[in-house]
C-alpha cells in the first residue's frame, strides 16, 4: 500500500519542481491511477494538477500535448482525431473505460515509462520530443533509453507534424484489457519506423528492422520478411498475459500489417 | 489533511490522510452508494461524478478532489430511479451492484454528447462491467431513457 506524508498541488512549475527537490521520497502525481498500485513510502507527493499543463496546441511545425492532458481530452480532441490520421485517438479510445480515461494523463504515462503504455509505442514512430522542466527537450528515444534522467518534471509532449503515415495496431484478450503487444509503424516518405510495446517491457524501436524495410520497395512479402526480423531483433519475456513465444509470433503478424497500412 | 468539495450540491470539509482513495472516503463519509468492486479501475461500480465527469472513485486520490464538485447516486436519486426503470422493463436490472456506477455514467454521457449513437452509447459504457446480464438489453435501455429525456 503507498503512504504519503505529505500531499501538494504547487499552482505553478518552479514551485512543483521545488517541492520534488525538497525530499529525496518526492514524487510527482499524474492522474495517479497507476501510482496508487505503488508500495512506495512517499514524503512530497507533487500533484500537477493546477500547474497549467492540460492543453493541446497545434502549430504548422507541431502539436504540443501538456502533460496533464488527460486521455479523454486526447481522444475528444479534434485536432488529434485528424491529425496523423487519428492515430492517436485510435492507440487510446479502448483503453480501460472513459472514467480511466479520464484521469490517466500522457505526462504520467510517458514518465513513468510504462512497458504496457500503448501511446508510448505510437508516440516513438511519430518521432516524439518531451520537454523536462531541468533537462530540456529529449527525444522519447532518448528519455526511455537515459534511465539517469529522474527527478524532473515533464512538462509537455511535442510531435513534429512530418506528414508521415502511421499505424497502430495491439492484441488484447478483451476490448479493454491490458495489451500483450503493441506494434506502430511509420512511413516518412520511404523512411520506415517500427516500434514495438507491451514486450512488456517498454516499447523499443527495432532499429535494423526499420532499416532494412526503409531501403526496400515494400510489398507484401518484404512486409513479411520484415515482420519476422523485428520478432528476432527485439526480446520478448512472459508475463500473466502471455509467454514469450506468443508476443513473437504475434509480434511479426502485427508488424506486417501495420507496414500494409502505411503503403 | 482537510480537503473542501462541494458534494451532492453540499459543501463539506472532509479530513483525509494524504494517501487516501476516494472511494474509501465517501464510504467512510456515508455515501454507501459508491461501491467497491474490482479496486483497480476495471469494474465501474465506484463511479462517481467529478466536475460532470465520470471517474472511477477506487482510482483517484482524494486529495485530488479537493475544491471539486462530486456527485453520487445520493445526489440523483430522481433520475437514478428513472434509468432503473427503463432498466427494469428491459430485464436488465437483477443484483443492481453495478446500477449506481452505470447511473452516473449515463449522467456523465448524457452531459458530454447531445446526440450519442448506439456506438457512442457502448463506447461510453464500456467501462461498466455487470455480470448479471447481457449488454444488449443494457443498451437498449439507455438508449430508450436517452431520446425519451430529450
Amino acid at each position: 500500500m503507498i503512504l504519503i506524508n505529505e500531499y501538494r498541488t504547487p499552482s505553478n512549475l518552479q514551485e512543483a519542481f521545488e517541492l520534488l527537490q525538497s525530499s529525496e521520497n518526492s514524487a510527482v502525481v499524474g492522474g495517479g491511477a497507476f501510482l496508487r498500485f505503488s508500495s512506495k513510502k512517499i514524503d512530497v507527493a507533487v500533484d500537477l494538477s493546477k500547474a497549467g499543463l492540460s492543453f493541446i496546441n497545434e502549430t504548422e511545425e507541431s502539436v504540443e500535448i501538456g502533460a496533464m492532458t488527460t486521455y479523454r481530452e486526447m481522444e475528444t480532441s479534434e485536432t488529434l482525431k485528424t491529425l496523423f490520421e487519428g492515430v492517436l485517438v485510435k492507440t487510446i479510445r479502448n483503453i480501460v473505460g472513459i472514467q480511466m480515461r479520464n484521469l490517466f494523463t500522457i505526462g504520467g504515462t510517458v514518465y513513468a515509462r510504462y512497458g504496457f503504455s500503448n501511446l508510448i509505442t505510437t508516440l516513438l514512430v511519430l518521432d516524439a520530443e518531451i520537454e523536462l522542466y531541468k533537462a530540456g527537450r529529449v527525444t522519447i528515444k532518448e528519455y526511455l533509453d537515459n534511465r539517469s534522467i529522474k527527478n524532473d518534471i515533464l512538462v509537455k509532449v511535442i510531435i513534429p507534424k512530418n506528414g508521415q503515415k502511421v499505424s497502430f495496431n495491439m492484441m488484447q484478450k478483451t476490448a479493454t484489457d491490458f495489451p500483450i503487444l503493441t506494434t506502430a509503424v511509420s512511413n516518412n516518405n520511404g523512411k520506415i519506423v517500427i516500434a514495438v510495446g507491451a514486450r512488456p517491457a517498454v516499447a523499443q524501436i527495432a532499429l535494423n528492422a526499420s532499416q532494412f524495410a526503409s531501403s526496400n520497395q515494400l510489398t507484401e512479402d518484404v512486409a513479411k520478411q520484415v515482420g519476422e526480423l523485428v520478432a528476432n531483433e527485439l526480446s520478448f519475456s512472459a508475463d500473466l498475459r502471455s509467454s514469450a513465444e506468443y508476443r513473437k509470433m504475434i509480434c511479426s503478424v502485427l508488424v506486417k500489417r501495420g507496414l500494409l497500412e502505411v503503403l | 489533511m482537510n480537503i473542501q468539495v462541494t458534494i451532492n450540491g453540499a459543501s463539506r470539509t472532509w479530513s483525509i490522510e494524504p494517501h487516501e482513495l476516494l472511494l474509501d472516503t465517501l464510504r467512510r463519509y456515508g455515501y454507501l452508494s459508491v461501491k467497491k468492486g474490482c479496486d483497480s479501475g476495471s469494474c465501474g461500480v465506484c463511479t462517481v461524478l467529478i466536475n460532470d465527469k465520470p471517474v472511477n472513485s477506487c482510482s483517484i486520490f482524494a486529495a485530488k478532489v479537493d475544491g471539486s464538485n462530486i456527485v453520487t447516486v445520493e445526489g440523483v436519486q430522481a433520475e437514478a430511479e428513472k434509468i432503473g426503470a427503463y432498466m427494469v422493463d428491459e430485464g436488465v436490472d437483477q443484483c443492481g451492484f453495478c446500477s449506481p456506477g452505470f447511473v452516473l455514467t449515463v449522467l456523465g454521457l448524457q452531459k458530454e454528447l447531445k446526440n450519442p449513437t448506439e456506438d457512442d452509447i457502448l463506447h461510453y459504457l464500456s467501462g461498466n462491467l455487470c455480470r448479471c446480464t447481457g449488454y444488449v438489453g443494457q443498451a437498449r435501455a439507455i438508449h430508450k431513457y436517452l431520446k425519451e429525456s430529450k
